[in-house]
């Protein structure tokens, strides 16, 4: 997958195009779709899985069951927090923000055979075991999928979010210290904090930083302690002020307030 | 554990905004989008996991995206929708006047990548508009780094001339 040998794109060489292409290409990387239309999608999404015989072979029917049952129940709360918090909610980031977004605490519309969505397990088991099944490459390919190519100012910019610190990958010990934080935000926020403290002293240079300062804020906020999560929050647009993860920040505090 | 990050909410959510965007650029009209996108989202449920990790995850969902667009578009001849024209008609006057010019670039260009080959069209979407490096452009259109140079290459000199003619005929969109 090199890219090294990538030539530039048409649209830097604006002088040596026609100026009506020259608009156009400057323009068009940077459309989005709306709120309202990712909306209409997932509830399309949603009802097809909904409508769809769960299992596909014997031996994957229960895991298939499962799996698609928490998956549409996901959905639902992925979008259930209304069209202005639509593209923000979009725009969660590989650790699993849409699950933890403040609305999601809600009650989730029920879904035939649903289970309930994985929350914070209890202390001797931090964190869901993997399902067998899942190929082990996913860790490098959520990791892929957080790249996204230079320049680009879409939604997507904020979707595939640049890793935090566009460095290092994080180890798998960091990344489960930050998944069990993540974890843990919904219903003990308190134990979420420790385990961002935790991670401060444990990966002080770590690449999952600015993931551990978002979770850090979102639980100070659940506790009800907006003023240091909001001074958190003034922090961290000073430290990372071009951080993909800016605007879940802001919208953190906008939904709080 | 680390498999979690990839459930397919998670996808869902990070890529959804950009399937919404590729589709109508590989020629999907915009009220067949959600229909399209729909068949694109089961197939990434459905294979999920099983995903062989050998592209990213991001360039995959493209590759699909791009089959999906290319059945769409043999599927429904030519049944021409400029995008650019429905919105045409409304907005303020004063915005009318500074969006004229880019609308007009924008519907030039869609009528310029309906013209290109589906192969062509492909390279130049998934690189010009979506920037994607063009290891996963190759990847997304399942053809060798090679052959998507070249494909790229030819759209980029089609997409220019075709622009080139038009102005200097003065034509309008």
């Amino acid at each position: 997958m090199t890219t090294s040998h990538d030539p530039p794109r048409l649209r830097t060489l604006k002088h040596e195009l026609p100026a009506r292409l020259s608009r156009a290409l400057e323009t068009m990387p940077a459309e989005e779709a709306s709120s309202e239309q990712l909306a209409l999608l997932a509830a399309k999404v949603r009802g097809a899985l909904e409508a769809q015989p769960a299992e596909r072979s014997p031996a994957n029917t229960r895991r298939r069951t499962r799996s698609t049952s928490r998956r549409v129940a996901s959905l639902v709360v992925t979008f259930a927090a209304g069209a202005a918090a639509g593209v923000a909610v979009a725009t969660g980031l590989f650790l699993g923000f849409p699950r933890s977004w403040p609305h999601a605490t809600a009650p989730v519309p029920s879904v035939p055979g649903s289970i309930a969505i994985p929350r914070a397990a209890s202390a001797s088991e931090p964190y869901p075991a993997p399902t067998p099944a899942e190929p082990p490459s996913f860790p490098s390919a959520a990791v892929a999928m957080s790249s996204k190519p230079a320049g680009s100012s879409t939604a997507s910019a904020h979707a595939l979010g640049k890793p935090s610190q566009a460095g290092p990958e994080p180890s798998q010990d960091e990344l489960a210290l930050v998944a069990r934080a993540q974890e843990a935000l919904a219903r003990t926020p308190g134990a979420a904090l420790s385990l961002v403290a935790e991670h401060e002293r444990t990966f002080p240079r770590g690449a999952l930083g600015q993931e551990c300062e978002v979770i850090a804020i979102d639980a100070l906020l659940r506790l009800g302690r907006t003023t240091e999560a909001e001074a958190r929050a003034g922090r961290f647009h000073q430290r990372f002020p071009t951080s993909a993860l800016g605007r879940r920040v802001d919208v953190l505090l906008e939904v709080r307030n | 554990m680390l498999t979690t990050f990839l459930d397919f909410d998670h996808v869902f959510a990070e890529s959804s905004p950009f399937v919404w965007r590729v589709l109508g650029r590989l020629g999907v009209a915009q009220r067949d989008i959600p229909d399209v996108g729909q068949e694109v989202f089961l197939i990434v449920h459905r294979r999920l996991a099983d995903y062989d990790g050998r592209a990213p995850v991001r360039a995959w969902i493209y590759g699909i995206c791009v089959r999906k667009a290319a059945e769409y578009r043999k599927r429904a001849y030519r049944r021409y929708e400029q995008l650019g024209h429905a919105a045409e008609e409304s907005g303020e006057p004063g915005e009318q006047e500074r969006h004229l010019e880019l609308r007009e670039a924008r519907a030039c260009l869609e009528g310029v990548l309906a013209e290109l080959s589906s192969g062509q069209r492909e390279a130049f979407v998934l690189y010009e508009l979506e920037e994607l490096p063009m290891g996963e452009v190759a990847s997304a259109i399942d053809c060798p780094l090679q052959t998507a140079y070249s494909r790229l290459h030819a759209a980029r000199k089609a997409v220019t001339e075709a622009f080139r003619k038009r102005e200097g005929r003065g034509e309008p969109t």
